[in-house]
């Protein structure tokens, strides 16, 4: 009989062979796809975010987590059937125009696949255009916007007024991020939501699913 | 154009900007972690081949706002113009991580595995910033024999400079400097690569760290300053 907290433990420590491992055996087993999901992959998930917003773990472990967790997802995705194989939403990213700098964007990205979301990354110097196109596209639930740069951070607003322009703003939730900003500029830019790190960008991204 | 291809062996790699841009700000990682890092940077070494160059312009009558060279007029802003506008000559230099680095980036983000794309994303920034290091000192030794001093480097896109003047600057570069070129919106392909200019003159100073002249608290690398 498989231990599932085995998955746990390898989820948490981001062991991306482990996990699979007994994910694997889990399903030889026959245990129900979304137990092994909710009661012991995204626990892990929540306990390495629970560590890092402590400061115990580090950006590179939230991604070896995030990298096990998405590992394992792609073995049960088949499973899944009905409502439950619904994704927790998705999300169009990409940093803004003029900017190229990707790490944290990137990092964003892979914990909200590792979480259940669909992530359509758009890359790095995305127009507004390419922004509202994918969003359209996609029927994504949030943008998510990125930049690093002083210099770039402004183009956020430009995304958000095409947004408007285009009558989704409000249907598609605009969340922000990156070094050189904060929540003032958020608001004061019309954004939904910003977060500092991809820890706390799950759960904004949540929340603004659910609103 | 001065240009110089190097191994990554004559790099100064420093481990503490790779762990600090890592996230690991004030720790070290435990001995798994950095054996994981070992492990992308003795991949990429085995396959990378960093470059840099540079040309030397004279300075025609810079102020404190604007720097003018080569029939150009830079606006580099008040940060930055103010400590250079001194200069006897201005250098306008790139440094890459090269062609085969990006290469080996758009294999791991085929092959999907999130972890070793962050590890090599850090490290491909830490080797364009060791080449910049790189050319830095081999123009103090140069310059030295002048008895000129060197600046720290500033780029297009930092401390209010317009990244857009990345186009005026390409432009007093041959064609593709070490491989590097431009996309519309002012970025460098490959984009693990630097650019810039570099005040040299017996009246200019060097800084202890190039944010030390900019007190932006919104850029990210005062932020991470601080946390050393």
């Amino acid at each position: 009989m498989t231990n599932l907290n085995e998955l746990y433990e390898a989820i948490l420590g981001g062991k991306l062979e482990q996990a699979q491992a007994v994910t694997q055996q889990a399903i030889a087993d026959g245990i129900e796809p979304q137990s092994i999901i909710n009661d012991y992959m995204v626990k892990g998930m929540e306990e390495i975010g629970a560590r890092f917003e402590a400061g115990k773990a580090f950006v590179p472990n939230l991604l070896m987590s995030a990298r096990a967790m998405k590992g394992c997802l792609e073995l049960l995705k088949p499973l899944l059937k009905g409502d439950n194989s619904k994704s927790a939403g998705r999300v169009v990213i990409g940093t803004v125009k003029g900017d190229l700098h990707d790490i944290g964007k990137n990092l964003v990205a892979s914990m909200l696949e590792g979480c259940g979301f669909e992530v359509i990354n758009l890359g790095v110097d995305v127009s507004s255009e390419k922004f509202i196109d994918a969003a359209k596209t996609n029927q994504a639930d949030i943008i998510c916007m990125s930049a690093l740069l002083t210099t770039t951070m402004n183009y956020m607003k430009e995304v958000i007024a095409a947004l408007e322009a285009s009558g989704l703003k409000g249907k598609v939730k605009v969340m922000v991020g990156g070094a050189p900003l904060n929540n003032d500029f958020a608001v004061a830019i019309g954004a939904d939501g910003y977060s500092s790190n991809a820890n706390d960008a799950v759960a904004l991204a949540r929340r603004l699913v659910n609103a | 154009m001065y240009t110089r291809s190097v191994s990554l062996d004559v790099l100064d790699i420093d481990w503490k900007n790779i762990w600090l841009n890592s996230g690991f700000e004030g720790y070290v990682p435990d001995s798994q972690m950095q054996r994981l890092f070992h492990e992308v940077v003795d991949e990429v070494a085995e396959k990378v081949r960093p470059s840099y160059g540079y040309v030397l312009y004279p300075n025609e009558g810079s102020d404190r706002t604007t720097l003018r060279l080569g029939g150009k007029i830079f606006h580099a802003g008040g940060i930055i113009s103010r400590y250079l506008f001194e200069a006897e000559e201005f250098v306008i230099f790139v440094a890459t991580a090269g062609p085969e680095f990006e290469a080996l980036q758009h294999r791991l983000q085929c092959e999907g595995d999130i972890v070793k794309q962050f590890m090599a994303d850090i490290i491909g920034s830490e080797i364009a910033e060791a080449s910049g290091r790189l050319l830095s000192r081999e123009l103090e030794r140069e310059q030295s024999v002048r008895t000129y001093r060197v600046s720290n480097r500033y780029s297009p896109g930092y401390c209010g400079w317009p990244v857009s003047e990345q186009q005026t600057l390409f432009s007093l570069l041959p064609p593709a400097p070490c491989g590097i070129t431009l996309t519309d919106s002012s970025l460098m392909l490959p984009i693990k690569s630097i650019s810039g200019i570099v005040a040299v003159g017996s009246k200019i100073e060097k800084k202890p760290y190039g944010c030390a002249i900019c007190g932006r608290k919104d850029c990210y690398k005062n932020r991470l300053r601080k946390t050393e």
